[in-house]
C-alpha cells in the first residue's frame, strides 16, 4: 500500500512538470491563444493607386517603369514644395494649394508582390479600372459638387474634413492608401482582431466567429466579422454607414453603397509583411465584383493621436469664409 | 460604344478630381485665391495638432502688430520623423507665403495657408528626416523591427 | 535514508500541488505570459463622471437662481428629468480633491459655467483617467505583444506602450501611457496631456502637468480593482487617489457599442455658420 501511494505520488509530480511545461509552450508564429499572428503597427503607404493610370498597360510593371514613374514623382513633389522664387509673391488667382512636401508620407515606392511591381491595387477588373455603373453620377456628381463648389452645411463636406472618418477609404474596409498617417495597428486578444486605423482613431473592432448585427445598425466602417481559413483572417463587411456613400481622397474614388459586402483577407507573408487582399461586392454601384491586394509592410514608427474633430478650426473657417463671401 | 461612355464618364471624374489635387481637399474652400500674402515674422506659438498644425506669427509692419495663424499639415508625420514641441521656438523668425482665409476679419487673429514656409535664408522650416519630406511606406529595412 | 525519500516525496508532492492551484484556480482567469487576463469589454457602475466628489441628486449640472431654490439652466429645462444628476459617493480618496486656492475658484467657476466648458459637450476626447469612467463601456485587448484600450464614447482609444518611450513629443488629449506588470497588477504610467480635458462634469480640473498612474488589478474573472494616482503641482496641494471597480460585460450585448458623436454636434458647433 506504501509503494501504491508512493507511485500515485510521483504521477502527480510528473503530471505537474508537464502541465508546468506545457503551460509555457508559446509559438513565435501564433498569438498565445493559437491564432496566427497578424499583431504590429503596419503601412500601407506606396505610390500604387487603387487605379491603374493609363500611363501603365499592365498589372506587373518592369523596373524602367518604376523607375521613370519615381523620378516623375519627385520632380512633382520637388515642384508642389518649392511654389514660387525666392522672394516672389504668390501671384492673385494663382493655386491656392495646400503646404510643404515634409507634411507629406504618401509613401515612396511601388507595391511589390511576388517579386514584381505592380501598376494598381485593383487586381480585377484586369484593366485596373473600377467597373463602375454610369448611374455613379446619381451619386458621385451631386457629392463632387457640393464639396468643391459649397460649403452651406458641415454635412456636405467630406467625412475627413468633417473628422469622422480618415480620407477617403483610409478605415476601409478595404483600407485604402491617402497621402498621410497610413499606419494600422493589430492588436489580437481571444475572440476578436482589433485594426486601429490612424485616421480617425478608429478601433476596427472584430467579432470573431459571429453574427452581424442588425441590419438597422449601421455604423461607420460598417459591421465586420471574422474568421480563420487555415492561416488567412477572412473579414465580412456589410451594413455600411449610409453617410459613407462616396469615399473620396486624392488617390481613389469609390462608392459603397450601404448593401456592399465586403470581404478582406489578411495573410502574414513574412515577419514584415502581410498580404491585404479585398473583394467589393456592391452591384447598385458596380457592374460586378472588384478585387484588389496589396501588401500592409511592418514599420518602426509609432501611432500618434490624430485627434481630429478636438482641433477642426479649418471647418468653421470653410463655413466662416463661405458666409463672408456670400455678403460680399 | 458602351465602352466609350465608360472611358468618358472616367476622364470627366479624373479631370474634376484632378483640378484639386494641388489644391488638397479643403483649402480652396478655406482660402481666397486672390488673397495672396507674404509675410515675415516671429514664431509665437505652435499648435502640433490635427487635422493641421496651426503656427501662430506676429508680423509688425510699420509699428502695428498683426498676429496671424498658419496652417500647416497634420503633424503626426513631422512627429515620427523627429520633431517636436520644443522644436520650432517662440521668437524664431519665419517666412510664409500663402493665402490669406475667405472670412478677412483678423478677429481675433488674420488666418493664411502655409503654402511655403521657410527661413529667412530660404530653407524650409517642415523638413523631413533628409531633403523634403521622408516618406515611410516600409520599403526601407532599415526601419524594420 | 528511507525516511529522507519520504520527506522528499512529500515537498515535491506539495512544491506540485501549489504550482497546479495557479493553474486549476478558477478565480483568477490567465493571459498572456501567465498574467491575470484583462480582455473583456469593462464599464463602472458609479456616478464619477458626474462628480467624482461626493454629491446630492440636484435639478441639473447647470443651474440658474430661481424665485425659490436653483433652477436648470434654460438650455437644459425641456430634458426635465433625463436633464437631472443622480446623487452619488466620492471615489476620492480622503474625500474632497486636494485643489489649490486658484484652481478651487476655476473649478466652481467652471461649474457655473458648464454648458460652455464640458469639453465632453462638444464630443472631446475624454483624457485620462475620466475615460475609463464614462457611463460608456471600453474594451481591453491584451496580448502579449499589446496592451490597447478602445472606449465607447468618442472612440477614444489608447495603445499603452510596453516599455517606456520617454517623454511625450507633443502633448494630446488621451496623453502617451506606457505600463508594466508588478505582480498581477498592471500599473499604467501616462503624461504629456494637453490641459484640455476634465476630471468630471462638474468642473473638476488639472492641467498639461498632470500626470496619472493607474492600477489594473483583476479580483476574480468579472471584477476588476481600478486606482489611479493624480498628480498635478500646478493645480492641486499634493497627489490623489481615485479607487472604483470595474466590472465586465458578459452576454450576446457585451459587445462595444460605436458612439463617435462628432456627427451629433456639428450643429452645435458650426450651426451659426450654416447658409440661411
Amino acid at each position: 500500500m506504501v509503494s501504491g501511494v508512493q507511485n500515485s505520488l510521483l504521477i502527480i509530480f510528473f503530471l505537474c512538470i508537464s502541465a508546468f511545461i506545457y503551460s509555457e509552450d508559446y509559438q513565435p508564429a501564433k498569438t498565445w491563444f493559437g491564432d496566427p499572428d497578424l499583431q504590429g503597427v503596419w503601412t500601407n503607404a506606396s505610390l500604387t493607386t487603387l487605379e491603374r493610370p493609363d500611363y501603365f498597360d499592365s498589372l506587373e510593371i518592369s523596373e524602367e517603369q518604376v523607375i521613370a514613374a519615381k523620378n516623375n514623382s519627385e520632380r512633382f513633389n520637388e515642384a508642389l514644395d518649392n511654389p514660387y522664387e525666392t522672394g516672389e509673391t504668390p501671384e492673385s488667382g494663382g493655386d491656392v494649394g495646400g503646404y510643404n512636401v515634409a507634411w507629406m508620407d504618401p509613401g515612396n515606392d511601388f507595391i511589390k508582390l511576388n517579386g514584381k511591381y505592380r501598376s494598381s491595387i485593383i487586381t480585377y477588373p484586369e484593366n485596373g479600372k473600377l467597373p463602375r455603373r454610369l448611374t455613379r453620377w446619381a451619386i458621385e456628381g451631386p457629392s463632387i459638387y457640393r464639396m468643391f463648389t459649397r460649403a452651406d452645411h458641415p454635412e456636405e463636406r467630406s467625412l475627413g474634413e468633417r473628422c469622422i472618418v480618415g480620407f477617403g477609404s483610409s478605415g476601409g474596409p478595404p483600407m485604402l492608401n491617402v497621402l498621410y498617417n497610413n499606419h494600422y495597428q493589430i492588436v489580437q486578444s481571444p475572440g476578436y482582431v482589433m485594426i486601429m486605423v490612424e485616421m480617425n482613431h478608429d478601433a476596427r473592432i472584430i467579432r470573431l466567429n459571429s453574427d452581424h448585427n442588425p441590419d438597422n445598425m449601421k455604423p461607420w466602417l460598417g459591421d465586420s466579422v471574422g474568421w480563420w481559413e487555415g492561416e488567412t483572417l477572412v473579414v465580412k463587411t456589410i451594413n455600411h454607414h449610409p453617410q459613407q456613400k462616396f469615399r473620396a481622397a486624392i488617390r481613389h474614388q469609390i462608392l459603397m453603397m450601404e448593401e456592399a459586402e465586403v470581404t478582406e483577407r489578411f495573410t502574414r507573408t513574412g515577419t514584415n509583411e502581410i498580404l491585404y487582399q479585398f473583394e467589393v461586392n456592391d452591384k447598385k454601384a458596380y457592374r460586378e465584383t472588384w478585387k484588389g491586394e496589396m501588401p500592409l509592410r511592418s514599420t518602426n514608427s509609432k501611432m500618434y493621436e490624430y485627434a481630429c474633430h478636438e482641433g477642426n478650426y479649418a471647418m468653421a473657417n470653410i463655413l466662416a469664409g463661405a458666409r463672408a463671401e456670400e455678403k460680399q | 460604344m458602351i465602352n466609350l461612355i465608360y472611358k468618358i464618364s472616367a476622364i470627366i471624374s479624373f479631370s474634376i478630381l484632378s483640378l484639386n489635387i494641388s489644391s488638397h481637399h479643403a483649402f480652396t474652400a478655406e482660402f481666397d485665391a486672390n488673397a495672396p500674402i507674404n509675410i515675415t515674422g516671429k514664431v509665437l506659438k505652435v499648435e502640433w495638432i490635427n487635422p493641421h498644425a496651426w503656427v501662430h506669427v506676429e508680423v509688425e509692419e510699420k509699428g502695428k502688430k498683426t498676429t496671424w495663424m498658419v496652417e500647416g499639415g497634420t503633424p503626426n508625420t513631422l512627429i515620427r520623423n523627429g520633431i517636436n514641441k520644443e522644436s520650432i521656438k517662440p521668437g524664431t523668425v519665419i517666412v510664409v507665403r500663402g493665402y490669406q482665409s475667405k472670412g478677412k476679419l483678423c478677429l481675433p487673429r488674420c488666418i493664411a495657408n502655409g503654402r511655403d514656409v521657410t527661413f529667412p535664408d530660404g530653407r524650409k522650416v517642415f523638413m523631413g528626416s533628409s531633403g523634403t519630406g521622408a516618406p515611410r511606406d516600409g520599403a526601407d529595412p532599415r526601419e524594420r523591427r | 535514508m528511507f525516511k529522507i525519500i519520504q520527506i522528499l516525496k512529500a515537498y515535491i508532492l506539495l512544491f506540485c500541488l501549489s504550482i497546479l492551484t495557479l493553474f486549476i484556480n478558477a478565480e483568477i482567469p490567465l493571459g498572456p505570459e501567465g498574467k491575470p487576463d484583462l480582455n473583456g469589454v469593462w464599464q463602472v457602475m458609479n456616478r464619477a463622471n458626474y462628480n467624482l466628489e461626493a454629491h446630492s441628486a440636484s435639478a441639473s449640472l447647470q443651474l440658474v437662481e430661481g424665485p425659490v431654490v436653483p433652477l436648470p439652466h434654460p438650455d437644459i429645462l425641456s430634458l426635465g428629468s433625463v436633464g437631472s444628476v443622480p446623487a452619488g459617493l466620492s471615489v476620492v480618496e480622503g474625500g474632497l480633491i486636494p485643489y489649490k486656492k486658484d484652481a478651487l475658484r476655476l473649478r466652481n467657476e467652471n461649474k457655473k459655467d458648464w454648458l460652455n466648458r464640458d469639453p465632453e459637450i462638444k464630443c472631446y476626447l475624454p483624457g485620462v483617467p475620466r475615460a475609463t469612467y464614462m457611463p460608456y463601456a471600453f474594451q481591453i485587448f491584451h496580448s502579449s505583444k499589446a496592451m490597447f484600450f478602445a472606449y465607447e464614447y468618442a472612440g477614444a482609444t489608447r495603445n499603452i506602450f510596453l516599455e517606456d518611450p520617454g517623454p511625450a513629443p507633443v502633448d494630446s488629449w488621451m496623453g502617451q501611457s506606457w505600463g508594466f506588470w508588478e505582480g498581477n497588477t498592471f500599473i499604467v504610467k501616462a503624461s504629456g496631456f494637453n490641459g484640455q480635458t476634465w476630471l468630471d462634469r462638474s468642473g473638476n480640473h488639472h492641467s498639461e502637468k498632470l500626470r496619472v498612474t493607474e492600477k489594473y488589478t483583476l479580483l476574480n474573472p468579472h471584477l476588476m480593482d481600478y486606482e489611479a494616482l493624480i498628480e498635478d503641482e500646478d493645480t492641486f496641494t499634493r497627489p490623489w487617489k481615485i479607487k472604483m471597480k470595474l466590472y465586465k460585460k458578459i452576454g450576446d450585448d457585451a459587445q462595444l457599442q460605436q458612439f463617435k458623436c462628432v456627427e451629433f454636434v456639428e450643429e452645435l458647433i458650426y450651426g451659426e455658420w450654416r447658409a440661411k
